[in-house]
């Protein structure tokens, strides 16, 4: 059940975007935190990397059973891969600064209710 | 979600030279090295053909030096290789067995078994190498195996892993999982050695081994085993030490004694195999001698070679390691004084040299000697393979974090430049989208080339495969277009093309290439391993049979010549006696039929016992 939650926390988390009115293909834009449960622009590099071995231990498929766990798992892997990199994160950080300037409101997650299946299209 | 496998599953490291096969035990809660038949932990990758029969592992090696043709190793060197590589080219000058290029420039091996000319792959001399360490675990484990991981060097590239899968299949193995052998060597460093590492921990993998050499950077944590980086190199390892002194002896053969012996297989084949043992004599003595006797037109080879000279021989070879460590240490982003364990794996990291080289490298940082080299590997493949058994609930709660060895991208045009779409050492499973656009005016389809590798030009790297993608609408140059990259926890890479208004769209896995077995032609090899399964066994029952009559003939003899019983015979029983003997004798070196010889002693039995009974 557990690891249940963590694809569908992960995959909510997915579908909130900071800069929702561009929808643009590529993943630069994701709430790479919000995946990662950890607060926005957070610089406890230790709480992200605990949150990532965390989830990966849940959602890598050698260890989750269910559907969706292999998405959940690449977006965790993802968001690592920029938060933990000093240089990207920074860029990120800036890139979401501006975003958060024009779209003031960021809508809570909580109030989406979009089901996780959406982005399992092909493609993203 | 990986696939979930029933049954007994074992960890195979399938070596170079040597291969070794491990199991994980629920109830001790730790893998065992299961040992051959001949009592040793580790068996030579090694397969040899006769007159009469096949051999694999200990029993190949023993006779190598009398049968150096037809007696095959290295089979790792050419797997998923193509013939016109250099690194063939230069491998098999030294090899005693005879490779020729086959269809698609595979290379095939050419033996002469039971007098015939047979052309194998190497896929089916690893085959043989598996079934041999799948029977010494069914012998251990008392029923069937199925299913096992099998590993492969971490810079392995595609081709080479997928054959390596293919051999598991001709094998009659599920193959569950390829992984990294400095992966599988970090698990068995870690469950091991570092129970419940609390702390973060940076352990640097040296895995030099007989053909090989692979470094990993891994940082442990709890459960969770992530690989930061990997580097290495496919064609570096104990073998190419052996050579550079097998090439010294050579040539101190031919200014000494003014005979070349380089074109004769048996010559080199037992110079090689006395070099093997000095190398690993020189790990603990400072100088060794190598005494042949009659190596070649009756001349003995007596020399003698010290450890600095062995150094010197091979120094070129260990300043290369050091760079590839010092490559992944670069990738990975991490300082060499942040690594906690440098942790030796595979037999040549024993050698003085290449640990001396290493521990300066680290800045006199204490090498991690704590695990068996030889066996790591074998250890952390069985613990893999429990870890993806439905059946063991207590299997270690790790998860590994692995990464691709090389890049992954697509050619683009015009300049065949590859362009990397997953970097190297990305964690996977992963997905990854990129746009392109097209580079010409009205183009209705675009050739999607895709390559593994680092080199710039797109060609010099290894095409994994292509496809088209047709249909495109007529538009100007510079309509985009996105290919999108996804690999799975197997490591199965999947291509997917589409235009942006999704009007056409065409996808590969890149699973089946040309150049890989058909499904057809494994099934083929499957049969072919099951005959000379079924050889091997008939070569057993008739040997068997063989020497159980002659032994009866012997029994027959013995009472001949035993007087007590001689003075009862009569002299028609007795000669009775002698010409059966003399048509068992016939028998024995003729080459006859298993149902002939039992036969016959029956009918030997027939006479003898009645005429023995009349003596009592």
């Amino acid at each position: 059940s557990d690891q249940i939650l963590a694809i569908v926390e992960v995959l909510l988390a997915a579908d909130n975007r900071p800069n929702a009115a561009t929808s643009h293909p590529h993943h630069h834009q994701l709430d790479w935190y919000g995946i990662l449960q950890v607060d926005r622009r957070t610089n406890d590099l230790d709480l992200i990397k605990r949150n990532y071995r965390r989830l990966a231990l849940l959602l890598h498929p050698d260890k989750s059973r269910f559907a969706y766990a292999d998405h959940a798992f690449k977006l965790v892997a993802d968001a690592w891969a920029v938060l933990s990199d000093p240089i990207k994160k920074s860029n990120y950080d800036k890139e979401l600064s501006f975003f958060s300037r024009v779209d003031l409101s960021v809508p809570g997650w909580v109030q989406q209710d979009k089901l996780p299946v959406r982005r399992t299209g092909p493609g993203p | 979600m990986a696939k979930r496998y029933q049954g007994c599953a074992v960890g195979i490291d399938l070596g170079t030279t040597y291969s070794c096969v491990a199991v994980w035990q629920e109830e001790h809660q730790r893998a065992e090295i299961i040992h051959n038949d001949q009592g040793n932990r580790t068996t030579p990758s090694c397969v040899a053909f006769t007159d009469k029969q096949r051999l694999i592992g200990d029993a190949a090696k023993n006779q190598a030096a009398s049968n150096p043709t037809n007696t095959i190793f290295d089979a790792k060197r050419l797997i998923g290789r193509k013939y016109s590589d250099s690194i063939i080219k230069n491998d098999m000058m030294l090899w005693p067995f005879k490779v020729i290029p086959g269809v698609d420039d595979k290379p095939m091996i050419v033996v002469t078994y039971k007098g015939q000319e047979k052309r194998l792959c190497a896929e089916e001399i690893s085959s043989m190498v598996l079934t041999k360490m799948r029977d010494i675990a069914e012998a251990y484990l008392e029923s069937p195996v199925n299913n096992a991981v099998i590993t492969v060097p971490a810079y392995f590239s595609d081709s080479q892993r997928k054959a390596t899968k293919d051999a598991g299949a001709i094998a009659g193995l599920n193959v569950m999982r390829i992984i990294n052998e400095p992966t599988a060597a970090a698990f068995a460093y870690g469950l091991d050695k570092l129970a419940d590492c609390k702390e973060e921990r940076n352990i640097f993998i040296f895995d030099l081994g007989g053909g090989t050499f692979d470094v990993s950077l891994l940082t442990i944590k709890d459960k969770v085993f992530e690989v930061k980086a990997t580097a290495g190199n496919t064609h570096l390892g104990g073998e190419d030490f052996d050579n550079r002194m097998v090439n010294y002896f050579v040539e101190e053969f031919k200014r000494k004694n003014n005979v070349d012996i380089s074109g004769n297989s048996k010559a080199l084949r037992r110079l090689r195999s006395a070099c093997e043992r000095a190398k690993r004599t020189l790990s603990f003595a400072f100088d060794t001698v190598i005494e042949i006797d009659a190596l070649y037109q009756g001349i003995d080879l007596y020399s003698s070679l010290s450890r600095a000279k062995f150094e010197e021989l091979n120094m070129e070879l260990f300043r290369n390691c050091m760079e590839t460590v010092d490559k992944c240490l670069i990738d990975a982003k991490i300082d060499r004084s942040c690594i906690h364990d440098v942790v030796l794996v595979g037999g040549s990291s024993r050698i003085p040299k290449v640990q001396q080289l290493l521990q300066e490298f680290f800045r006199g940082k204490d090498l991690c000697k704590s695990i068996n080299p030889d066996e790591a590997v074998a250890y952390g493949a069985a613990v893999q393979a429990a870890l993806l058994t439905e059946d063991i609930k207590k299997a270690p709660e790790l998860v590994l974090l692995d990464v691709t060895p090389l890049s992954l991208g697509i050619g683009t045009t015009p300049g065949d430049l590859m362009d990397v779409v997953i970097p190297r050492n990305t964690t996977i499973p992963k997905k990854m989208t990129k746009r392109y656009t097209t580079p010409e005016d009205n183009m209705t389809s675009v050739c999607i080339n895709v390559y593994e590798g680092e080199r710039t030009r797109a060609k010099d790297n290894n095409l994994l495969g292509w496809f088209k993608l047709s249909g495109l609408p007529h538009a100007p140059r510079g309509h985009p277009l996105y290919v999108c990259f996804d690999i799975d926890a197997d490591g199965i890479l999947n291509v997917s093309a589409w235009e942006e208004t999704n009007c056409c769209r065409n996808e590969i896995t890149i699973t089946n290439d040309n150049e890989r077995l058909s499904a057809k032609e494994i099934q083929r090899l499957i049969e072919e391993a099951e005959n000379y399964k079924v050889e091997d066994a008939n070569f057993l029952e008739k040997a068997n049979a063989l020497s159980d009559l002659d032994r009866y003939v012997y029994k027959m003899e013995k009472a001949l010549k035993d007087k007590d019983i001689c003075s009862k015979l009569c002299p028609l029983d007795k000669e009775k006696i002698e010409s059966a003997i003399a048509k068992a004798r016939n028998l024995l070196v003729g080459d006859n039929q298993q149902r002939e010889i039992k036969e016959f002693e029956n009918f030997l039995k027939g006479i003898f016992e009645p005429i023995m009974a009349k003596t009592k």
